[in-house]
């Protein structure tokens, strides 16, 4: 087919495209207030997260509710609270809060300042100016506290720091794993390197490396024959049983060792990089994810620094991530490397650096920007896994996840009775969507045939 | 329509509104095609030759494609002629594979590779004549037989996978014509096969309508392949007819400057001892069909090209009295200057 | 320059491409694309390599590049052995051999300009120092292919079949090599765009004095551009001759069957066409002996038994039939 010749750049033709998915362009615009506020969770927060009274205690105090008409006049006014006061229900022996018109209206103020209760941007920028606010002692508890009486709103606020860049995060950590061993696999893939060299084939440096690598074998050889020593060794020895069992151990570490020797001495050894990535693909795929984060958690203490816990789930979502991109990327760089552009660039002598910087790594590009848009979410949802098992971040930091679990402390009557609660579900929901659009508008706008 | 007429295309235009615009890929296109005759439509890419056979099957996809006018006058093995572009859905799946059959340029993609070739080809015999599943393997087995397949009865049961291309569209042509169609379109059915394949194909096709008589349109772009083939031929270019003539005076004595060009732009087996000279390009490209070049298509290209007469007003397609008609405002001249 | 220097010459060059199965991925088998080809190319000749789909014509070209490596036989350039030269050493000579392809839409890379594309060998061998001196550079090469130097900062897929076919060529030209490899350099365009394509070879070969091996399937197309011809049929070279005597007089059987199966556009042409039963084998099988004699209407049975030499039948001409009486 003749192509048109339009002049259009590739970027404008992709955002065209992208504004006609309109759910996409609502996902983003939710992603960038979402992110925003994380950002600068001190502003957009009306209280520090970890700030509560102790007298009087707001434990579990509802949302609270905000006032547009003057119940005296009878007309509109600008927005205002009361404070609230506090009793015990006698039959559930739950917290009351009632409104106490008594103490007067506290109104609505925005961008005020609260020197008590200081925060900064980015560690760097000390402030204590926020978003909304209504003066001590009314409180606004936009979506009601927790059993602590911190606000919960703010808490959610900065719970997004900590949720909506684990997503972020671990998707860049797995997206680097994956990238980096499906593109090796993938390019070297039908060219084995050799792990080992038989001494026929030394010659000059090769020779160095062979016998360093000969040893190397040796060492192998003779640990296996340590290891089936050592367990006849410890065995107990009695009867005949246990006898003929040694003696099959000891026959099959020399036998192995002899034909690792053999081998070695005999042909090079070689392994394909392909192989090798894609098998332990493969053999993690098979371990059901949220088992293989249990366990793999399970390895580390649950008492470290919570900033430590931070990186380290990080880290775990990532290592569980990176075999579906890897095999991905392996297969689009297996049909780019065999592309006629590509042999071009071989016939005209360009180096293997050179190939995968300028021809196959960019063909791999519009794949990795959707398939990441669409990974996020699912590590949104990883990170909510873990800290709602307890096995994520820890206080004083706080997650979605975690507020989530909290909320859920109190059994099933803490929904009813408490449902503004789930508000951190809601957050991880809005979340997760507006990526998966966001990832759907992308892949369509980036999607090739769509220009073919 | 003529007793002996079996498809008129008239004025048929098909456009496709894309977010760059609208093509118009096919323009205002009207041929015949009689009983039992061969004709062939040659043209380039974007000449719109593929779109117009599918528009005759109503199987343009839609959106973004359209039949905006025109008609297609079919007449039906019951001898009624119908308006091809008129019916309804349920009324066009009774013609298609029925009255007319088509196939196309890659065996590979038109046969479904989990059904085996006798499935396949049961299945539009059932669909069409009411056959049992047996009484249509037979007939299967039987078509496979009639195109030159090897051990029918033991191919039926064969997957796609399991052919060479030239087996496929023999199967494709097995296919095509178990329900006795009265056409046959083929779009481009050797372009993929090798020379030695396109030769038992082509042979096949010719043998075929010798003992069926079906008439068969015949898209393609190799003029070795018309000259071959073809009693009558349609040229295409940019949408458009540029000319329609039998076959032995278009490539004697071609009227149109691009049928012109692109008889000489091909190097020629026949004339090799005798030729060394430089191929007669045309130069410049196909027109984008997005912004075709205004009067004639063709003017840009064209060694013909007065300025302010071809690019004004596309020329209309003319009788020139013998049977042939032609797209160029020239044609009289060329044809004197070449007489 | 010397008119009876060879250039390029290949000496029962093969490659079989193991075909792998089982859990352990052993080799289990081998498609034999290309069998025991040999041929010399002389400096300011065009080569061409006809055959089917499957014949190895192709693999042939990649390979005496050196774009897949042959599993045996010799690779000769220039009068050096190039067949075991590491990577480095090979660097030169990639420099005097170039590649066109088939496909103008794969052979370029659509996220580069096309200034970008022509000037990468540029780079790559160090030619032209500055980006100025490479920019006027592939102005001249756009020049030379016939396209304008305003194209430089467009993409590939802002041009036609043709015109991206203009700018490969001009990619393989940047380096000035003195033989190009045209794998089916035409066959992907529009007919009436072919001919442009082909007189732009040849004006490029006369211009610059290179040295083509042109592989098409197209025989007319072939018989047009070339000096001599080699037929391959599953791997291996049926016949060789210049291009006129083989169309003139074809003395191998197969070359014969082809020959008569491109049809002629002109309707008034009647001939006698040979039309070859059934279908290519497979390369990982071929037939004993002459690897054409299931489909070869002269089959004797000592066909099966000998694998017929490529010999001289006439001056220049040579065929790999053990029969002297036909044709």
């Amino acid at each position: 087919m003749e192509r048109l010749s339009s002049s259009t750049a590739r970027t404008q033709l992709v955002l065209r495209q992208f504004r006609k998915h309109r759910l996409a362009v609502w996902g983003g615009r939710i992603l960038l207030v979402l992110y925003l506020m994380a950002a600068f969770a001190g502003f957009f927060s009306p209280y520090d997260p970890n700030y509560y009274e102790l007298y009087p205690p707001k434990g579990n105090h509802p949302p609270t509710r905000i006032h547009f008409v003057d119940p005296e006049t009878g007309r509109l006014s600008r927005p205002f609270v009361y404070a609230t006061k506090r009793s015990i229900d006698p039959v559930t022996l739950q917290p009351r809060y009632e409104e106490d018109p008594s103490q007067g209206k506290f109104y609505l103020r925005f961008f005020v300042r609260t020197p008590d209760q200081p925060y900064t941007v980015f560690k760097v920028f000390r402030s204590d100016l926020r978003l909304i606010g209504v003066d001590p002692p009314g409180r606004i508890f936009l979506m009601g506290t927790d059993n602590f009486g911190r606000d919960l709103f703010s808490r959610i606020v900065y719970g997004g720091q900590v949720s909506l860049t684990i997503g972020i995060l671990s998707a860049l950590v797995s997206f680097a794993l994956g990238l980096l061993l499906g593109g090796i696999a993938g390019y070297f893939s039908g060219r084995p390197f050799a792990l080992s060299l038989p001494p026929r084939a030394w010659r000059g440096w090769s020779g160095v490396l062979g016998l360093v690598g000969l040893l190397l074998w040796l060492a192998v050889a003779a640990g296996v024959l340590f290891l089936a020593w050592s367990f006849v060794r410890l065995s107990p020895g009695k009867g005949v049983f246990s006898l003929a069992v040694d003696g099959v151990v000891l026959l099959l570490g020399f036998g192995g060792a002899l034909l690792i020797l053999w081998k070695v001495f005999r042909e090079p050894l070689k392994l394909d990089p392909d192989d090798l990535i894609m098998r332990t693909v493969e053999i993690i795929a098979a371990i059901p994810s949220l088992f293989l984060l249990i366990s793999l958690r399970a390895v580390f203490p649950t008492n470290i620094d919570p900033l430590i816990t931070f990186y380290l789930v990080v880290g775990l979502l990532g290592f569980i991530g990176w075999g579906g991109l890897a095999r991905v990327v392996r297969g689009i760089v297996l049909s780019v490397r065999e592309m006629d552009y590509v042999q071009a660039a071989r016939a005209l002598g360009a180096s293997d650096g050179r190939i995968i910087a300028r021809h196959i790594l960019p063909a791999t590009a519009s794949y990795v920007i959707v398939s990441l848009s669409l990974t996020i979410p699912g590590f949104i949802l990883g990170e909510s896994g873990l800290s709602f098992l307890g096995l994520g971040v820890t206080e004083p930091y706080t997650s979605w996840g975690l507020l989530l679990q909290s909320a859920q402390q109190g059994g099933f009557a803490s929904f009813t009775d408490r449902p503004w609660v789930l508000w951190p579900g809601f957050f991880i929901f809005l979340s997760v969507l507006s990526w998966n659009f966001l990832g759907d508008g992308l892949r369509d706008a980036l999607d090739p045939r769509r220009k073919a | 329509m003529d007793e002996k007429r079996l498809l008129e295309v008239r004025d048929l235009k098909v456009h496709f509104f894309t977010d760059d615009g609208v093509v118009k890929a096919v323009d205002g296109v009207s041929f015949h095609v009689d009983k039992g005759e061969t004709l062939a439509v040659v043209g380039e890419s974007g000449s719109g030759k593929s779109v117009t056979s599918l528009a005759i099957m109503r199987l343009i996809p839609t959106p973004p494609g359209r039949i905006v006018g025109g008609q297609v006058l079919f007449r039906g093995k019951d001898g009624q002629v119908k308006d091809l572009t008129r019916l309804s859905e349920a009324e066009m799946r009774r013609i298609r594979g029925n009255d007319i059959a088509m196939i196309f340029q890659e065996p590979m993609t038109s046969l479904n590779p989990v059904y085996t070739v006798g499935d396949q080809i049961a299945e539009a015999i059932m669909l069409h004549q009411g056959k049992s599943r047996k009484e249509a393997m037979e007939l299967a087995a039987h078509m496979l037989d009639l195109v030159g397949i090897p051990e029918p009865k033991k191919r039926l049961a064969n997957y796609p996978h399991q052919m060479s291309g030239g087996m496929r569209q023999r199967v494709m042509i097995a296919m095509a014509l178990s329900c006795n169609p009265s056409l046959l379109i083929a779009d481009e059915p050797t372009t993929a096969l090798d020379v030695t394949i396109q030769a038992q194909i082509l042979e096949l096709m010719k043998r075929l309508q010798e003992e069926l008589g079906m008439a068969i349109l015949f898209i393609t772009h190799n003029l070795g392949v018309v000259a071959e083939m073809a009693d009558r031929v349609v040229v295409m270019y940019a949408g458009r007819v540029v000319e329609q003539a039998d076959v032995v005076p278009l490539f004697k004595d071609p009227l149109h400057p691009y049928t012109r060009g692109l008889l000489h732009s091909v190097p020629r087996l026949d004339l090799a001892a005798e030729r060394r000279e430089r191929l007669e390009a045309i130069p410049g490209n196909v027109p984008n069909p997005l912004y075709l070049p205004p009067g004639c298509a063709f003017h840009p290209r064209c060694k013909h090209y007065v300025e302010g007469l071809c690019d004004r007003e596309v020329p209309p397609l003319e009788d020139t009295g013998d049977g042939r008609q032609v797209r160029c405002v020239r044609w009289r001249e060329i044809r004197e200057v070449r007489a | 320059m010397n008119g009876n220097h060879v250039l390029l010459e290949i000496r029962d060059l093969k490659k079989h491409f193991p075909i792998r199965g089982g859990i352990l991925s052993r080799v289990v088998g081998s498609v034999k694309a290309v069998d025991g080809v040999s041929f010399a190319i002389k400096k300011g000749e065009v080569l061409g390599l006809v055959g089917e789909s499957g014949s190895g014509k192709t693999t042939v070209g990649r390979t005496l590049l050196r774009l897949i490596e042959p599993t045996g036989g010799r690779i000769l350039f220039d009068g050096q052995d190039i067949t075991d030269l590491p990577k480095d050493k090979l660097r030169p000579y990639r420099r005097r051999m170039q590649i066109i392809f088939q496909d103008p839409f794969s052979s370029l890379n659509p996220r580069m300009t096309v200034g970008d594309i022509i000037a990468e060998p540029l780079i790559i061998h160090g030619i032209g120092k500055t980006p100025q001196e490479r920019t006027e550079r592939v102005a001249e090469l756009l020049k030379l292919v016939g396209l304008s130097p305003d194209h430089m900062r467009r993409y590939p897929h802002e041009f036609s079949g043709g015109q991206r076919q203009r700018i490969g060529i001009a990619r393989a030209l940047a380096v000035a090599p003195d033989f190009i490899v045209a794998d089916e350099p035409v066959s992907a365009l529009d007919v009436s765009i072919q001919a442009q394509v082909v007189n732009l070879l040849q004006d490029l070969k006369e211009e610059l004095g290179l040295t083509l091996l042109f592989i098409a399937h197209d025989l007319a197309v072939v018989e047009y551009i070339s000096d001599r011809v080699a037929v391959m049929y599953l791997g291996k070279v049926m016949e060789v001759a210049s291009s006129k005597e083989l169309y003139r007089n074809p003395k191998h059987p197969y070359t014969e069957a082809l020959l008569s199966a491109v049809p002629i556009p002109d309707p008034t042409v009647k001939r006698e066409r040979i039309v070859l039963q059934g279908d290519i084998p497979s390369p990982i099988n071929p037939p004993s002996g002459c690897v054409f004699r299931t489909r070869c209407r002269y089959a004797l049975p000592e066909c099966a038994q000998v694998v017929p030499e490529l010999k001289e039948v006439a001056p220049g001409h040579y065929k790999a039939c053990i029969r002297d009486d036909i044709l």
